[in-house]
């Protein structure tokens, strides 16, 4: 029997519904806009070493020099317009009880203590520019698991910390990762040694809750030999009337025979630019999981990449990607076979309503030499009614003989006969909608961890059901 | 001089109306403004050009690009390498109209006019801007084509960019076949316009021996209520290749097959796409390219699909098909789709395999040689877009060895 | 009172083309009528009207249950008040477990029926078993993959779930082979006269499955209309000399 199904009874509700303001303290908020004293002063508040401060400003000469992308959604940002450092508190708490009564209110509300308590090994919280709380079990701890907000992480393990951040993003790669270099704050680091699995997974929830506000996390992920790791992260914020943006850079490190799974859940509000760079370094043997799911946000682009760079290293990229009113989802998957026997799958599902663009936009690549690498990419598009768009743009190269590449792709409507076949059940056609809906997405929903799953399902159902009953 | 001007010279050398002058120039700018790049363009597509604009303007003729045309047996055949004026008689035909491109420009002046208003990417706008020659058939309302034409093209040794038109009134039916064949030192532009009128019927089969030359092949099909358009096409042998079809389904009802082969081999280069653009009532297209590649080539797919919001009830398919027949051979594959609404329906596929060893291990062990038995797969693969080539041409032009 | 489904003058078209042309018929509660006729003569139409489908138009006519007018409602309306289709074609859902299909509509017609998850695995699978069928199907996607005879039996589980007042049973003998046939035959006369007993349409092509079954009354649909009505007799005469004599009479 479908696990799921018996959970909807015993778990309860959670929020990812954010839509609420936290009233913290604020002893710093930066005035809009971006200039070399701005970063400057990040770096001191961060009481960060020489090097950090010199690597951030010469991160923003390359930020500078690079002009913003030609290619994709229109990007009607202006980055004059933007807080890029917000302090809620100075705070960084071991226990929730140590919070201020505010925020921790905040985290209440949002389900995450409880969540903590049943599902996770641990987790962090970042609130605006700040890891404001962190977390993991003790005997994770004692086995020599660390995890941190990333600004603490800097100072408690420099030698780590040095040697992988911005290493497999190269600082220069695109504008938002050479951004994210020059003003990053908060983000999760986490490293596992050697053999050592950790059972349940790490949750990271970031909000972002002023408006006009930057929210520019970094997050590396270091995974030793043969260990495992499941991280996920949840990202909501308020709704304001002026753009916000949030330009995170993920580094994910899989050593040999190591598995490295990383969920988002993504519901930010519709004023949010979400232009991520997200990339994992795959190992011998290693496994990486990119699990999705993208519901809110004004435009997103994001692309998680899987660089697979040793013998029989695999990567699985699932997306759903949800776009509503006035929201441009720009999804994808890049996958670089750089070694022989390596597989990759990549599953994207899309739906797009009231006049939303959905865009799936992928790179698949066996250079020469990739013995039997394998790959196959499916990509489905939902369309609801008239004013909404889909579009599917894979790219797809090959360069060795012996490969195997297999693409396909879809794009349709809900089939009448499905809806009024439902209908004759007893069900309005808006259960019935949500129902076609949701088993259009089960490729990739029965693959995010059930209490996930089910909490995805309900945001889309609630999406759904915003949609009223016409079609 | 700016090229702008060179083209106003080149237009005036030849003689040409005004309009024409001014028509070619917006089409020129045009080009510019499509190699700007689009929300279809990703970071990791490069585009390139085999055909330089500046050389050709420089070394324009003063003459209209000669060519001989005559009939021999079955074959209409233009002979571009040839230094004579083309003058076209199709002594043959009784209804259907062929003459030069430059002749329809004082009889059908309208029809040329409507093909270069609206280009739809970078090579129809160059195409527009500069072509030089090139052949019109008109099939009248109400005739089904009264023989199949067969047409030989022999393109020369040099620089030149060729506009065909092909117009079908409706209720009317065409069949033709066009093999092309070119010297190596041929580097040019061949554009072909076809219009299908309603309830009218095209079936044609392209065959391109290039020679090792460089070449950028158009085809832009409009298809009015209930058209039909059935073309198969082959490609070998060609250095550089851009092979653009782009179809425009315009009328409800209309319904496109195309099917096409390529056989690349040594260091030759392909890039071929296919757009298809749906925009009348329960149109439908079904598109399969495939490709075999050895030696050092290198195949390039695009195939992208368009459903505009008006399409309801459309259906549109599209698959490429690669197979790599050699350790230094490269594909891509990528096959777009740009889906507007939610009336319709489309899906594309895309595969890049090599020769299963267990079949030929099979073959091999019923006695048949490690040549025979890839010939024998590679058949296999081809066959599903290549049996009509087949019906007309037996297997003469595709030679696997 | 006795429930009653009725149906008066019904004329229905479908893309400009008239299908039903003044369909007139009586259900009363506990009944089992079957509607014989030749391919193309409506009778699948007529089921999807009854149902609500709102790819047909109803140009003139209504239906009535228990005297409500219900030729407007919606078609998930109809059902909750106690009407059931069998689809001749079941429809695939992908991605949507029968399990979760069967729950989310029982919990819509009985919403006051509070059974646990295990509570409703026991029930679904103690019904499921009574017709004879492979609960294993519960965890697959609705009608995917399923065999003829296996998408015929979730049809009449989900009729046995769903208790309905009235069961338009469309061609629940296609594409089945003899024992297929019986096995379907066995399991729907089992669910249609559990008490409280359903009025049941069962709609026919041919005779075999009647014969399982016997019919209160027999209706011919031809050509959009109810030609003929009849007993049991009729069937047997259909079977013995085809439609044509029909057609010739008319």
């Amino acid at each position: 029997m479908d696990k799921r199904e018996e959970l909807k009874d015993i778990i309860p509700e959670k929020n990812y519904n954010g839509n609420f303001v936290t009233r913290a303290r604020y002893p710093h908020v930066f005035e809009e806009g971006l200039s070399k004293s701005v970063v400057e002063e990040i770096s001191e508040i961060k009481k960060e070493p020489e090097w950090m401060k010199r690597f951030r400003l010469r991160a923003l000469e390359i930020f500078n020099s690079k002009p913003i992308p030609k290619w994709g959604p229109p990007l009607d940002l202006d980055f004059n317009k933007i807080r890029y450092y917000v302090l809620p508190d100075e705070v960084k708490a071991r226990r929730w009880e140590d919070l201020p009564q505010e925020i921790r209110e905040t985290y209440e509300r949002l389900g995450l203590p409880e969540m903590e308590k049943k599902y996770l090994s641990g987790s962090v919280a970042v609130l605006d520019s700040e890891g404001v709380y962190a977390n993991i079990k003790k005997q994770l701890q004692e086995k020599g698991v660390i995890y941190l907000d990333t600004d603490s992480a800097l100072q408690k393990y420099p030698d780590l910390f040095k040697e992988y951040f911005m290493n497999i993003v190269p600082v220069g790669d695109n504008k938002f990762s050479a951004l994210n270099g020059a003003v990053w704050s908060g983000g999760s680091f986490i490293y596992v040694p050697e053999n050592v699995h950790v059972d349940l997974p790490l949750m990271t929830y970031f909000r972002m809750n002023l408006q006009s506000e930057g929210q520019f996390e970094h997050t590396i992920i270091i995974a030793e030999k043969n260990s495992s790791v499941s991280y996920i992260e949840g990202c909501t914020a308020p709704i304001y009337n002026t753009s916000s943006l949030h330009s995170a850079v993920v580094e994910v490190y899989v050593k040999e025979n190591a598995k490295v799974r990383f969920t988002t859940v993504q519901n930010w509000s519709h004023d949010i630019y979400n232009l991520n760079t997200e990339r994992a370094r795959v190992e011998k043997n290693g496994k990486m999981e990119w699990v999705g799911g993208s519901l809110g946000s004004k435009v997103t682009m994001l692309y998680p990449s899987s660089y697979l760079v040793g013998e029989g290293a695999s990567a699985s990229h699932l997306t759903i990607a949800l776009a509503s009113e006035n929201t441009w989802k720009d999804n994808g998957a890049k996958v670089l076979h750089l070694a022989p026997n390596t597989s990759s799958k990549v599953i994207s599902k899309s739906i797009s309503m009231k006049g939303g663009v959905s865009v799936y936009r992928g790179l698949i690549r066996i250079p020469k030499g990739a013995y039997n690498a394998k790959s196959h990419v499916q990509c489905d598009a939902l369309i609801l009614d008239e004013n909404s768009k889909n579009f599917t743009y894979p790219h797809n190269e090959v360069y060795e003989e012996t490969s195997t590449l297999t693409h396909e792709a879809s794009a349709g409507k809900i089939g009448e006969e499905q809806l009024f076949y439902i209908m004759s059940r007893g069900l309005t056609e808006d259960q019935a909608r949500s129902m076609i809906v949701l088993g259009f997405l089960d490729d990739v929903l029965k693959e995010i961890p059930l209490e996930f799953s089910l909490e995805l399902n309900r945001l889309i159902k609630l999406q759904l059901e915003r949609y009223g009953g016409t079609g | 001089m700016s090229i702008e001007d060179k083209i106003i010279n080149f237009s005036k050398s030849r003689k040409e109306p005004d309009w024409l002058t001014e028509i070619r120039l917006k089409n020129f700018r045009k080009y510019f403004e499509f190699k700007k790049s689009s929300i279809s363009d990703s970071p990791v597509e490069k585009r390139y050009t085999t055909f330089e604009i500046e050389e050709f303007l420089d070394n324009i003729p003063d003459e209209p690009h000669s060519g001989k045309f005559y009939e021999e047996k079955e074959y209409f055949i233009v002979d571009f390498t040839k230094n004579e004026k083309l003058n076209i008689k199709a002594e043959s035909l009784k209804y259907t109209v062929l003459m030069g491109i430059r002749e329809a420009l004082e009889k059908y002046p309208e029809i040329v006019r409507n093909s270069m208003e609206d280009p739809k990417d970078e090579w129809t706008a160059l195409g527009n801007a500069l072509w030089d020659t090139g052949i019109f058939v008109i099939v009248p309302e109400n005739r089904r084509c009264e023989k199949l034409m067969k047409f030989k093209t022999i393109f020369p040794g040099d620089i030149m960019v060729k506009k065909d038109i092909f117009n079908i009134g409706n209720n009317s039916y065409l069949q033709f076949v066009e093999y092309s064949n070119s010297m190596e030192k041929f580097n040019g532009i061949e554009e072909t316009t076809i219009n299908i009128g309603a309830n009218s019927n095209l079936k044609h089969l392209t065959m391109i021996d290039g020679g090792q030359s460089k070449m950028v092949s158009v085809k832009n099909s409009h298809l009015m209520l209930n058209a039909y358009d059935e073309w198969y096409y082959a490609l070998k042998n060609v250095n550089k290749h851009i092979m653009l079809s782009n179809a425009d389904l315009l009328g409800d009802y209309s319904n496109l097959e195309y099917k096409g082969a390529i056989l690349a081999n040594g260091n030759e280069h392909y890039d071929v796409n296919t757009n298809i653009y749906h925009n009348g009532k329960n149109s439908k297209s079904n598109a399969n390219v495939r490709a075999t590649l050895e030696g050092n080539s290198r195949v390039i797919m695009r195939g992208s699909i368009k459903v505009s919001k008006n399409a309801n009830n459309s259906n549109a398919y599209f698959a490429g098909n690669s197979l790599l027949l050699s350790e230094n051979a490269k594909s891509n594959a990528l096959p777009f789709l740009e889906i507007e609404g939610d009336r319709s329906q489309a899906r594309h596929s895309a595969s890049v395999t090599n020769v299963d060893y267990d079949q030929l291990f099979y073959l091999q062990s019923r006695g048949v040689d490690e040549k025979k038995a890839k010939n024998l797969l590679v058949e296999g693969f081809l066959d599903p877009v290549v049996r009509q080539i087949v019906i007309y041409e037996g297997t003469r032009y595709l030679i696997y060895d | 009172m006795s429930d009653v489904l009725e149906i008066v003058d019904l004329h229905a078209e479908i893309e400009g083309k008239e299908i039903l042309k003044g369909i007139n018929l009586r259900l009363e509660k506990g009944e089992l009528h079957a509607l014989m006729g030749p391919n193309g003569s409506g009778k699948s139409t007529l089921a999807h009207v009854i149902m609500g489908d709102k790819r047909y138009k109803i140009t003139k006519g209504a239906i009535f249950f228990n005297g409500l007018d219900i030729t407007n409602l919606n078609t998930d309306e109809r059902s909750k008040l106690g009407l059931f289709l069998t689809f001749q074609n079941p429809i695939e859902l992908s991605g949507v477990k029968l399990f979760t299909f069967l729950r989310t509509a029982y919990s819509v017609h009985f919403p006051n029926d509070n059974k646990t998850f295990q509570e409703f695995i026991t029930f679904v699978q103690s019904k499921a078993k009574l017709l004879n069928m492979d609960t294993s199907l519960l965890s697959r996607n609705v009608n995917e993959g399923f065999s003829g005879g296996e998408k015929k039996k979730s049809e009449i589980l989900q009729m046995a779930l769903l208790k309905p007042k009235f069961a338009i049973v469309d061609e629940i003998d296609s594409g089945l082979d003899v024992d297929a046939l019986e096995a379907v035959a066995k399991s729907l006369k089992e669910t249609i006269y559990t008490e409280p007993k359903m009025g049941s349409l069962l709609i026919t092509h041919y005779m075999r499955i009647l014969k399982y079954l016997s019919p209160d009354k027999v209706h011919v649909l031809m050509n959009g209309k109810i030609v003929m009505s009849g007993d049991y007799g009729l069937a047997l005469k259909i079977e013995e000399k085809g439609y044509e004599w029909i057609k010739e009479k008319n």
